[in-house]
């Protein structure tokens, strides 16, 4: 058997065209070396099939090489490390989220300080102090009952702050400032949905969105045979984008396309295989979770149908919220950890349907499993009724003798128990303070042998203790003031100091949490930047070499030409 | 094969390194700026629940400081209230010696009696003293002015009537800790009430009975008519009013006794209470205030250490193989 001439030169040839496209890669890696979601590619090479030539050597035939093929062009992406690094970043993200509302809360409360609610109540006893020391005195008995204004206002703006001014009716979010109605509102604007076909929707429904539509081009250009390396890159890019809102789980499937399982919902896909999608890809707002989603159908169902059955399940097992929290991940996990949920949903509030956009908002169903806005509340609630609870019924000092109030110091001013929010100063006192009291005047109606000069002025005739003592019965005048001072340092004090104590070991919490994931974040994103990264001194050798090898392969074509112009200039001769 | 380094890697643990070093340079900065260890409650959750604790004792603390402060005052009224009336009383005593030796003539008795109408109402107006706008020997009924100083011949026991009572006014002068500032005045002065001690029965020891005779009042108006000769008291019964005056001295006496005790009680009270203030304070600094000189090295490390980052970063970042390739 003979070889062609130009076998050699077509040998060459590859090596120049191998040369050629590895040069575009590493080009098309030097690029991209700060491309969200690149991973750094190679040229796969192999040998091209060798020629046989028959009896040339005693041992058989002899295999000639004919150069090297380009086979296709890989990405180097690790799926487990991906996997790896989107369950981290729920997770720092989760921290972050909460971090964030805890330092929120934190700073609500402005402790320590001289301004803070524990200052406020150091004064108020102090101020019943003074009155015991002067207990005709007006300005003293005034000064008691605006502190304890004071006080009871700072309650109820703390929990406005925490609550908004009536948690059990939620407005629009966006119009609520407080700390539950920002969380409330981030939910919001992350789980809407599209208002109409072709609108774009809440942060979730647009990275879904946008992976479903790579899915649908990625499975497209597969089927052409060709390797779409960009494509796969944004997609991955996408799910890392998905993955800070929640645990995102990822199947690949065999046609290219990705299964994609958010937020704990194990049963229904957010993201499908787009088998069935009519021409041209998904269509908002039904085409990438309702209408070819397993459950089909109208929209509202398939994931979000899930999602919100999720709520369901949980609430009927008595799960916590940091436990739906943790299987939910992410931002959204984080969110749900902070405002609590209820079967109906999420907080306070329903989940609006993913295709019909937020338009209006459910009827509101407290959380039936508190988060921890809600324990912080009920925390400062008890401090509230505790506060209430103390002043009005005063114990004579070192005994166990109640002194029974004609009428109540604090009230609630809804409903009959005493929370932050409704705690208040009676307003027959305010009404009296607001007036100016006249010691004297009402004095000369109970003295002498009156044993609650400082309330009874101030009350007129509405706080007097009861039954009214009497000379033989040796209660001074002051002893009601005298018994309100001692409450200093007493269950309300200590039930605050608590709840300071609550909040802060939350923040530092939350803080430990934020700088130990955001760490392990760096560390993991470096294992994949290690794997999948594009290392420019690499690539500049990479370079070196290509060049040389293409310079390489260009000499052997100039050495055949050479060859081939001594022979024909043989034959011409 | 050893681990790949890519640029972004540097990049992305340099960040993380310079922005955990910026915290740290932050919060050192925050605690020497401030001058406080804790400013948020998650800087040291125990610490800030103690600092408000220890706080609110301080401010306790002055609360007790200034009701000893005015308990001390009231007292001071007091005492020179009662004071006054020692005085006055002696005086009385002196007027009562003198008629009871028989020397005096009946008209003289009766100036000397006039005299004593004039001293009893001396006593009540002394009795009447008043203390920032509350009458201290008025039991709890500060407002009641507890006797008049009315002082006529006519219906005596209505002009000494008690208005006040004999309660007690307490002031809280430490934690559980309360004192009673207030003196019992009646248990000396009584209400005037002379019924069965007219003539030379004894007035029981200078005690007040429960019908309010036995008191000083009832003595002096006693003295009165025996000076008159009115309602059968007669210039001999004179030398018996003597020992019921003495008696009554010696109640005075021992109020005036109490109330300087009050009013060492509430000195002590006052000393012992700056020193708990003190050592709160101290406590307070101890739990809640930037230790300066600490905070201040750690700053400088710090920021040595956030410099060096800086530096580094720089260094390593700008060089590649890139910068060796020429041309």
């Amino acid at each position: 058997m003979y070889i062609s001439s130009y076998l050699t030169l077509n040998t060459a040839l590859s090596g120049v065209e191998a040369a050629q496209e590895e040069l575009d890669t590493t080009g098309q890696n030097i690029t991209n070396a700060n491309t969200p979601g690149y991973e750094e590619q190679v040229v796969n090479l192999v040998e091209a099939p060798s020629l046989d030539i028959a009896g040339s050597s005693s041992n058989g035939a002899l295999q000639l090489g004919t150069g090297v093929n380009a086979t296709g062009i890989s990405n180097t992406g690790d799926p487990y490390l991906d996997a790896a690094w989107r369950q981290q970043n729920a997770s720092t993200n989760s921290a972050g989220t909460t971090q964030t509302y805890l330092q929120q809360i934190q700073t609500a409360l402005n402790e320590p300080s001289t301004s803070g609610i524990s200052a406020q109540l150091s004064t108020f006893w102090n101020d019943w102090n003074d009155l015991a020391d002067n207990p005709n005195s007006a300005a003293a008995q005034q000064a008691v009952v605006q502190q304890g204004q004071l006080v009871s206002q700072s309650f109820n703006s703390l929990s406005t702050e925490l609550n908004g001014s009536d948690p059990t009716n939620p407005t629009d979010p966006a119009n609520d400032p407080s700390i539950l109605g920002q969380v409330n509102s981030q939910y919001m604007a992350t789980m809407e949905g599209p208002t109409s076909s072709g609108a774009s929707g809440g942060t979730l429904y647009n990275d879904a969105y946008n992976i479903a539509s790579l899915n649908y081009s990625i499975v497209q250009a597969q089927a052409a045979g060709q390797s779409p390396n960009d494509l796969i890159d944004q997609r991955n890019a996408a799910l890392d984008n998905l993955s800070q809102l929640g645990n995102v789980q990822v199947q690949n499937n065999t046609d290219g396309s990705v299964t994609v399982y958010f937020g704990g919902v194990t049963s229904t896909a957010l993201v499908n295989d787009p088998v069935g999608l009519p021409p041209g890809g998904p269509v908002p707002p039904g085409d990438n979770f309702g209408s070819y989603s397993p459950g089909g159908g109208a929209p509202g169902t398939g994931w979000a149908a899930a999602w919100q059955a999720q709520f369901s399940t949980a609430a009927a097992a008595s799960t916590s919220a940091s436990s739906l929290a943790t299987t939910v991940g992410g931002t959204l996990g984080s969110l749900i950890g902070l405002a609590g949920y209820s079967a109906s949903g999420f907080s306070n509030l329903g989940t609006p349907t993913f295709a019909g956009g937020v338009t209006s908002y459910a009827t509101p169903t407290p959380a039936t499993q508190a988060g921890t806005i809600g324990a912080v509340t009920a925390s400062l609630d008890q401090v509230a009724s505790d506060l209430a609870n103390e002043v009005n019924n005063p114990t004579v000092t070192g005994t166990s003798t109640q002194l029974t109030l004609n009428a109540p110091f604090f009230v609630a001013t809804s409903g009959t128990t005493v929370t932050a929010a409704t705690l208040s100063v009676s307003s027959t006192l305010l009404q009296a303070a607001a007036t100016g009291i006249n010691p004297q005047a009402v004095s000369s109606s109970t003295a002498p042998g009156g044993n609650t000069q400082g309330t009874t002025n101030v009350q007129v005739s509405s706080l007097a203790v009861s039954p009214p003592a009497t000379i033989a019965s040796n209660a001074s005048d002051n002893d009601v003031a005298l018994d309100e001072a001692a409450n200093a340092g007493g269950v309300a004090d200590t039930a605050y100091q608590a709840f300071v104590q609550q909040v802060g070991s939350l923040a530092q919490g939350a803080n430990t949490q934020e700088s130990t994931q955001s760490a392990l974040q760096t560390q993991i994103t470096n294992q994949r930047q290690s794997v999948e990264g594009v290392d420019l001194s690499q690539e500049m050798a990479n370079l070196i070499t290509e060049q040389q090898n293409y310079q390489a392969s260009a000499k052997v074509m100039n050495a055949f030409s050479t060859v081939m112009d001594s022979l024909m200039s043989i034959v011409g001769q | 094969m050893t681990q790949r380094i890519t640029p972004q890697m540097i990049g992305n643990t340099t960040i993380a390194s310079i922005e955990s070093d910026m915290n740290q340079l932050a919060q050192t900065q925050e605690q020497l700026s401030t001058g406080f260890q804790i400013n948020q409650p998650s800087d040291n959750p125990y610490g800030a629940a103690l600092s408000i604790s220890l706080n609110s004792q301080v401010t306790a603390y002055g609360s007790y400081q200034s009701n000893v402060t005015q308990g001390i005052a009231w007292a001071q009224s007091a005492s020179s209230g009662l004071q006054s009336i020692q005085q006055t009383t002696q005086t009385i005593r002196s007027l009562v010696v003198e008629g009871a030796n028989g020397t005096m003539s009946p008209t003289n008795l009766q100036d000397s009696a006039q005299e004593v109408l004039q001293y009893i109402s001396q006593i009540k107006q002394s009795a009447d003293a008043q203390y920032d706008g509350s009458y201290i020997f008025s039991g709890d009924a500060v407002t009641a002015q507890p006797w008049s100083t009315a002082a006529t011949a006519a219906d005596p026991p209505s002009e000494d009537l008690f208005n006040g009572n004999q309660n007690a006014i307490s002031y809280a002068i430490g934690p559980s800790t309360q004192l009673q500032v207030n003196a019992n005045l009646y248990s000396v002065l009584g209400n005037g009430n002379t019924g069965g001690l007219a003539g030379s029965t004894s007035n029981g020891g200078g005690a007040v009975q429960s019908d309010g005779s036995g008191g000083l009042l009832a003595t002096l108006r006693t003295i009165y008519n025996d000076m008159m000769g009115t309602n059968g008291g007669t210039q001999a019964d004179l030398g018996n009013q003597l020992t019921n005056l003495d008696s009554n001295i010696s109640a005075l006496e021992s109020v005036q006794a109490t109330v300087g005790a009050t009013q060492d009680s509430l000195q002590m009270a006052s000393s012992r209470l700056t020193a708990l203030s003190t050592s709160a304070q101290i406590q307070v600094g101890n739990v809640q205030d930037t230790d300066m000189a600490t905070a201040t090295v750690k700053f400088s490390t710090e920021q040595a250490g956030y410099q060096a980052a800086l530096q580094s970063t720089a260094d390593i970042i700008q060089t590649s193989l890139l910068n060796f390739l020429q041309g």
